[in-house]
């Protein structure tokens, strides 16, 4: 009876110790493991995915409304910065600007976001080298779509903080600590990214889903370098082919190109036929990316007005944080179709029960009624009650399928068109001297816009339509930069005269380059340069 | 189940009712000490009869002793030694009992296994439960605060059904409160968190510190061990006892608001920087009170009543809490058994928690020896939360919170980036229901004579499930059309151990024993997640999900880990004085690399009972003088599933509306090659016991010293990942505790004592990678604020030197760009300028932390207090620097009253407020000393006097209040030195109960 108990015992016993190492096995059942996304092609099609969604994560909530999405746009001439963190980035404040401050800290996403993307290129092109049993063409497809996202990453950082280094390796927990010392020259930057472009261009498709990265896009990227490179016969020739080539074509109608609230709600998916990149997202879907306040940073808070309340028909909710400028105004012609395809200019009396019986004007007293445009004493004390409230509101942001009060959208987000294929080839032959080709280019954009064509072209003129076509669409600081004229422009016109126009004395030479946040100098090598006057 | 079992509980019954079934004897005397004092309350009591009685007030007792043969009478008393007498027959027998000199030779229960508390060889803190439980509380952590030095319990969420952190000897782990936890054993079974636990099923608590004695819970126990037995079934009638009460608690603060006046000052100065419009002196202008305030502003301002938001939305909250245990015995079974119900409504509208457990603890012994035994315990909660958070305060008093109608205002600034908390509150449903149980079988078997196997089995589910719902009119949900989410998780867990016990008495003065054990243990997470919008009406919340019209993606995640066990440990006697423990134990851990899932944590302690020895036997005043030293190794296991393999999570994306399927690595890089973090501790050890045990106490030193470290390190910006963990690097905490009771006074009628705590930690990092400077000297790791050399707590910034008072002291300063009115921070490399060599390191731990407590009884009163000191600790209030805090005197929202710099008072130690600007530095203001002195607990009880219980037939009824947090002195601006204003604070708490026992 004793040894029967023991035997039982040590047979329990026994049972505990099978298959120790087994059951110390780990196997994760929600996630899937990065040794299947680079050694498997259907890992490898499910990474270059992930890829584009790793993109779309710069348009984010998060921090301080989204301003990491938009501090490019804001960073120009044509911007009346008003209040949230954003307004302080347009101000090149010390506390935005400086590389220990509160900004630099701000700006930590938007050197991370890059680089994220140059890795996670990294890691797919690599594997893609060295996969076996994929279909060709399936894999020459991954690793230009891989090289794009590399290339496009790459020269918005060099355009943000000058000093930025080269990197093709994917990060390993080896080689994750190898010091960086120096960064490339411009020279290593743009063969960096010319020659992934160059590689990805013969391997893209021009015909693709919406959202997908094409040869069209590919070359209208290899274009823009080329005009930093003052490679103006190359940028001419890429430009023309996207434009010559027939895939995409202007809109016509440029209520479309945005889906102004005027036109089918379809259209505000922005996925036109000029759209060469648009960012896709979509409220409840499985593929929805991150929330993003994008459009709310630049819509007034005419709801704060009697009488008017927030419509989705006048563009949605706005925080009322940087509005369009009086100078980009100035710049329009009053018949320029842009002026309501591109902003709500008005806010129209929508709320019955609200209605204010008498409103001081500028004009003197007004007796408004229901769909009249608001309007409130601009100038003097009142100012404070009119900037915010209604000024004009952008309309290239704003969110079709939301209500109208709501702020968090999900709308898509049009990054490149061919709109600006058009200005980029204006401005190569304007510089070759070719004053035919670059009115020709010039002049299709003017047209839709129902302005008089030119017949020569100036950088002067350049500039201005830049600014009437393409304001805040996160292209200006870059333009600016690129042709030197950052610092004169935003001394001359920042803000109002009168008004928020601190960027005017606050902004120097050193603020043409981003200044490396602190955090991120401080995990590179030894004497990583900062950039020059920080 | 034999029949006598089946009546077992009838027979208990009878016994209740006093029967006089039997033929009886009436034996009567006299219970007295030493000195010939009466000794009232003794317990005479026949245990294989379960039936006795007390003595009274005058010490003597009558008793009716059935007409049986051998039966033995026993009489006890706390605090003097028990003496069983045969009784022969007589009718009077006085007994004289003896003080019990040896208090300190309790059972204690050291993890697998009891040892008398004289035998103990390592840091072994005894908690005094019935002290602790004074402050009643679903938070089990809080009873151990200020209990055992050594032992430092903060508060991290003090809202309805909260919790608080436990650090044992200092930070050790960089892997954040997680790695940092102590392992809790309950009668054991190691688990996540104790809160579950009913504070009166806890019959003991001790606290494991040093590796010696934590060694035997390896890889688990490098943050220490708390042990907690529950009560178990003791032989006798069944005794009842019930314990309620009923508390309420108050929000206090030491910080001012600006009231309505003050800060529409504060907002009229803000605009005024800003103006641009010199006067005379050469300072702004003010702007004209319409620029500076929108109509509605104006409006407020032009009525004067000004909102306090405190006073709208706190109120006082209340708890209750019942409970009834039960415990009962034959010479076979026995069983304790324990109901309670606990109630807490929080101090913000409509947040509370309510929570059920019941518990069964049962013991049988089928033969001399066989024995075995189940636990069941089942907790039943529901958490109605609310915003975690205080941050309303900070609305400005510019408002209108109800309307003519008195219905709540949604935007009660008028602006509608404010929505009113009572309109969310109003608006919203947040509730958590959780339910646990767990089920421990053990069962013990003596192979032969001294050779003992025990079998150790549990089984935990907890099963949460949590719905959210806010409507249409959410300030979250608008334009979704309400929005629901529904989340259910289940966390499974089981443990098997296999124990061994063996022990020999070599002779006399040799006595070793030994135990071998060996367990598995597998515990997984579930976890899932819905949400939903586009409800068609607000009606059935989120239960109504089923209806919602827009179903969005669903959340899934499974973990699991899993540990393998093999431990040993040897004590060894010599003469009785001389100790000696070794132990070993092997674990492997799933969550380690291949290659490094096995860990070996040995360690060995030695102990002399230095009173035992004749020259200190001469020594009158030594009662005890026991020295210990031991050292060895533990581990810590804290790191998540799967950081080995390197995992993708789904990154899916669109294309013309289609759906992709995408995955990226996340955010932190994986390493293939992380093993445990192993903590070495030496520690020495006296304990004792002087002048008749007039002073008890003991003293712990000790350095222990944690390498390999996890380290979360930060990877550059430009790898594509934000960190790596990696094991690297080390940490060295050393320290002094001391633990001292005194006992002055120690009369029947009269004791009081103290006793009281101390504990100094030091904390210092060795090292963080093998990176080293020109000089040799390890690196920093900068960008996570981590220094050699110092504390893993610190803040890394400028240093706070004063406002600018005028241009001509910053013209030529090391801060030209400065204004008056902006923060200067001190040059402190005197190199002319502020840069990123300027920052100072300043450590937050606090220097030491204490306890004193006092107890007096006197006649029926007890009286129990407990100042608790924190020295030095220092804290980053956001509330003086956030601007969401309401700390960058902006004048958009309200916060902590300060003196901000304005032309007119110059003499300001806060920066001039600035409207569109967010003050440079201003994080250096926030930097705040949050030492405080803590009158925690002042709690009277009062035993109704036996006259009166026994004529209701009970053996004690007491009446207690115990006020918690009466009075706090602290410069830390706050409600609660330990949390910031935002965060939900412990308040005082004024608390009313009974105890009932038959």
């Amino acid at each position: 009876m004793k040894y029967i108990k023991l035997i039982m015992l040590l047979f329990f016993v026994s049972i505990s110790f099978i298959a120790c190492e087994e059951f110390l096995e780990e196997n994760p059942k929600t996630d899937v493991s990065i040794k299947y996304l680079y050694e498997n092609p259907e890992g490898l099609k499910a990474a270059v995915i992930g890829l584009y969604s790793v993109n779309r994560d710069h348009f984010h909530i998060y921090p301080h409304e989204g301003a990491r999405a938009v501090w490019e746009h804001v960073q120009s001439d044509l911007v009346t910065p008003h209040a949230g963190y954003i307004s302080i980035v347009a101000l090149f404040s010390q506390s935005s600007s400086a590389p220990d401050q509160h900004g630099a800290w701000l700006s930590s996403f938007i050197w991370r976001d890059h680089y994220k993307v140059i890795d996670r290129a990294n890691a797919i092109i690599q594997a893609a080298e060295k996969i076996e049993g994929m279909d060709e063409t399936e894999r020459q497809t991954v690793m230009a779509e891989a090289k794009y996202f590399r290339a496009h990453s790459l020269f918005t950082l060099y355009r943000f903080y000058n000093n930025v280094y080269v990197t093709e390796e994917a990060t390993t927990p080896e080689n994750v600590f190898d010091k960086v010392f120096a960064p490339s020259t411009k020279e290593e930057i743009f063969e960096a990214i010319s020659s992934d472009l160059e590689e990805a261009i013969p391997n893209l498709e021009w015909t693709v889903p919406a959202g997908r990265v094409n040869q069209g896009l590919a070359r209208h990227i290899r274009a823009k370098l080329a005009l930093w490179e003052e490679n103006w016969e190359v940028a001419a020739a890429q430009a023309d082919t996207v434009i010559n080539n027939g895939t995409f074509y202007l809109e016509e109608d440029l209520n479309k190109i945005f889906g102004h609230p005027s036109v089918a709600e379809s259209y505000g998916s922005r996925n036109s036929s000029e759209a060469l990149f648009v960012i896709q997202n979509e409220e409840g879907s499985a593929g929805a990316g991150p929330p993003t306040f994008i459009n709310t940073n630049f819509m007034p808070r005419y709801d704060d007005v009697p009488g008017v309340k927030w419509d989705k028909s006048q563009g949605g909710r706005g925080f009322g944080f940087c509005s369009p400028n009086s100078y980009l105004f100035s710049l329009y012609e009053s018949y320029d179709k842009r002026l309501d395809a591109y902003y709500q200019r008005y806010f129209y009396y929508n709320d019955e029960e609200n209605m204010p019986d008498s409103v001081l004007t500028d004009n003197g007293w007004v007796y408004p009624k229901l769909g009249d445009a608001a309007e409130i004493v601009t100038s003097g004390s009142n100012q404070s009650a009119y900037q915010r409230r209604l000024t004009p509101g952008l309309l290239k942001m704003i969110d079709r399928n939301i209500a109208g009060e709501e702020a968090v959208s999900r709308a898509n987000i049009l990054r490149f068109r061919l709109s600006e294929t058009y200005i980029v080839a204006a401005e190569a032959y304007m510089r070759m001297g070719n004053t035919g080709m670059a009115t020709q280019r010039i002049n299709p954009i003017r047209d839709r816009a129902g302005i008089q064509p030119l017949f020569s072209l100036s950088e002067n003129e350049l500039m201005k339509e830049q600014a009437r076509e393409f304001a805040f669409e996160g292209q200006r600081f870059f333009f600016l930069k690129r042709i030197g004229k950052l610092v004169s422009q935003i001394q001359k016109y920042a803000g109002e005269d009168s008004y928020k126009n601190d960027a005017r004395s606050n902004i120097k030479d050193r603020h043409i380059n981003v200044a490396i946040p602190q955090s991120e100098l401080d995990l590179l090598g030894a004497g990583y340069p900062q950039n020059e006057g920080y | 189940m034999s029949q006598k079992n089946i009546f077992y509980p009838f027979i208990v019954l009878l016994c209740l009712f006093g029967g006089t079934l039997f033929g009886q004897q009436t034996l009567t005397g006299t219970t007295t000490d030493e000195t010939g004092e009466t000794l009232p309350f003794v317990n005479v009591v026949i245990e294989s009869l379960s039936i006795g009685t007390t003595s009274d007030l005058d010490g003597n007792y009558t008793f009716e002793v059935p007409n049986q043969e051998n039966l033995e009478i026993t009489f006890s008393f706390i605090g003097y030694a028990s003496q069983t007498i045969p009784y022969t027959g007589q009718s009077t027998l006085n007994v004289i009992l003896g003080e019990d000199t040896n208090l300190l030779d309790e059972v204690v229960v050291v993890g697998y296994g009891t040892q008398k508390k004289s035998d103990i060889t390592g840091a072994v803190s005894i908690i005094k439960v019935e002290d602790a439980k004074k402050v009643p509380s679903t938070n089990i952590a809080e009873l151990l605060r200020g209990k055992s030095p050594g032992v430092q319990v903060t508060l991290t969420d003090p809202s309805p059904g909260g919790s608080s952190s436990i650090v044992i000897r200092g930070i050790s782990s960089f892997g954040g409160s997680d790695a940092n936890k102590p392992l809790f054993v309950v009668d054991g079974v190691p688990q996540e968190d104790i809160n579950g636990i009913n504070s009166e099923d806890i019959k003991s608590m001790e606290i494991l510190k040093d590796a010696s004695s934590q060694a035997i819970y390896g890889a688990r126990a490098a943050n220490g061990v708390v042990l907690i037995t529950t009560k178990r079934g003791k032989k006798g009638e069944l005794k009842i006892a019930y314990h309620g009460y009923r508390s309420t608690q108050k929000l206090v603060r030491n910080f001012d608001l600006y009231s309505g006046d003050e800060w529409v000052q504060l907002r009229r100065e803000a605009y005024r920087s800003e103006s641009g419009r010199l006067n005379e002196d050469g300072w702004e202008e003010y702007e004209p009170d319409d620029f500076v305030f929108t109509p509605f502003q104006l409006d407020v301002l032009g009525t004067g009543k000004y909102i306090n938001w405190e006073d709208e939305v706190i109120n006082d909250a209340t708890q209750q809490s019942h409970s009834v245990s039960l415990s009962t015995g034959s010479d076979k079974t026995s069983l304790f058994s324990s109901f309670s119900f606990f109630d807490q409504n929080g101090i913000i509208p409509k947040s509370g928690y309510a929570r059920g457990t019941a518990r069964l603890n049962l013991d049988h012994k089928v033969n001399d020896k066989f024995t075995f035994g189940t636990n069941i315990y089942l907790t039943a909660d529901k958490t109605d939360r609310r915003s975690g958070s205080l941050n309303f305060i900070t609305l400005p008093p510019l408002a209108k919170v109800f309307d003519d109608n008195g219905d709540v205002i949604r935007y009660p600034t008028g602006e509608i980036e404010k929505t009113s908390p009572l309109w969310n509150i109003n608006e919203s449903t947040n509730e958590f229901f959780t339910n646990r149980f767990q089920m421990t079988v053990f069962a013990q078997y003596e192979i032969f004579k001294n050779f003992k196997y025990k079998l150790n089995t549990s089984i935990t589910r907890k099963s949460g499930q949590g719905g959210t719902y806010q409507t249409r009119l959410h300030s979250s949900a608008t334009g979704v059309l309400g929005k629901a989410t529904l989340s259910g998780s289940i966390d499974k867990d089981f443990l098997i151990e296999n124990i061994f016990d063996y022990n020999l008495d070599i002779n006399d003065n040799n006595r070793m024993d030994f135990t071998f054990v060996q367990g598995i243990s597998k515990g997984s997470k579930e976890f899932s997640k819905t949400t939903a919008t586009e409800f068609p009406n607000d009606l059935l919340g989120y239960n109504g999900i089923a209806s919602a019209a827009n179903i969005l993606p669903v959340e899934r995640r499974v973990v699991e880990r899993q540990l393998l066990s093999f431990m040993g440990r040897m004590r060894y006697y010599f003469n009785d004085k001389y100790l000696l423990t070794l132990t070993a134990r092997r674990d492997g851990a799933s969550v380690f690399s291949e290659n490094d899932k096995w860990g070996v944590f040995p360690s060995v302690a030695v102990a002399w009972k230095a009173h035992l020895e004749p020259f200190i036997q001469n020594l009158e005043f030594v009662d005890e003088l026991k020295l210990r030293i031991s050292h060895g190794s533990v581990g810590n296991q804290a790191i998540a599933p799967y950081t080995t393999l390197g995992l993708a999570s789904a990154e899916n994306y669109l294309f013309e509306g289609a759906v992709g399927g995408g995955y990226s690595p996340g955010r932190s890089l994986f390493n293939p090659d992380l093993k445990w973090e192993t903590s070495t501790t030496s520690n020495f050890g006296v304990d004792f016991g002087l002048f008749k045990n007039f002073l008890v106490g003991n003293v712990e030193v000790y350095k222990a010293s944690t390498t390999d470290l996890l380290i979360n390190r930060t990877t550059p910006g430009s790898t594509g990942y934000s960190d790596i963990l990696v094991n690297i690097g080390e940490v060295e905490n050393s320290g002094v505790e001391v633990g001292l009771t005194a006992n002055v006074i120690k009369k029947k009628n009269f004791e009081w004592s103290l006793s009281s705590t101390f504990s100094a930690n030091s904390n210092k990092i060795i090292k963080l990678s093998d990176e080293v400077d020109e000089n040799g000297n390890y690196l920093d790791d900068l960008s996570r604020r981590r220094f050699i050399g110092h504390p893993i707590s610190v803040i890394f910034d400028y240093k706070y030197d004063g406002i600018w008072n005028s241009q001509e002291e910053i013209d030529g300063s090391h801060m030209p760009d400065s204004r008056p009115g902006d923060i200067r921070v001190q040059d402190i490399n005197s190199d002319g300028k502020i840069d990123a060599e300027d920052r100072v390191i300043i450590h937050k731990d606090p220097d030491w932390y204490g306890s004193l407590g006092t107890n007096v009884s006197f006649g029926g009163f007890d009286l129990y207090a407990e100042l608790y000191h924190v020295a030095g600790a220092i804290k980053y209030n956001n509330y003086l620097a956030g601007f969401n805090e309401g700390g960058s005197l902006q004048g958009v929202l309200n916060g902590i009253k300060v003196d901000y710099w304005t032309p007119e008072n110059q003499t300001g130690t806060y920066p001039r407020p600035r409207r569109n600007e967010f003050p440079s530095n201003l994080g250096t203001t926030a930097i705040s000393d949050a030492t405080y002195t803590r009158l925690r607990t002042v709690s009277l009880a009062y035993h109704l006097p036996d006259i009166i219980t026994k004529r209701l037939k009970l053996s004690d009824v007491t009446i207690y209040g115990t006020a918690t947090n009466l009075v706090t002195w602290t410069d830390f601006l706050s409600y609660s030195p330990e949390t910031t204003v935002g965060a939900y604070p412990d308040g005082k708490n004024f608390l009313f109960g009974i105890k009932i026992t038959n």
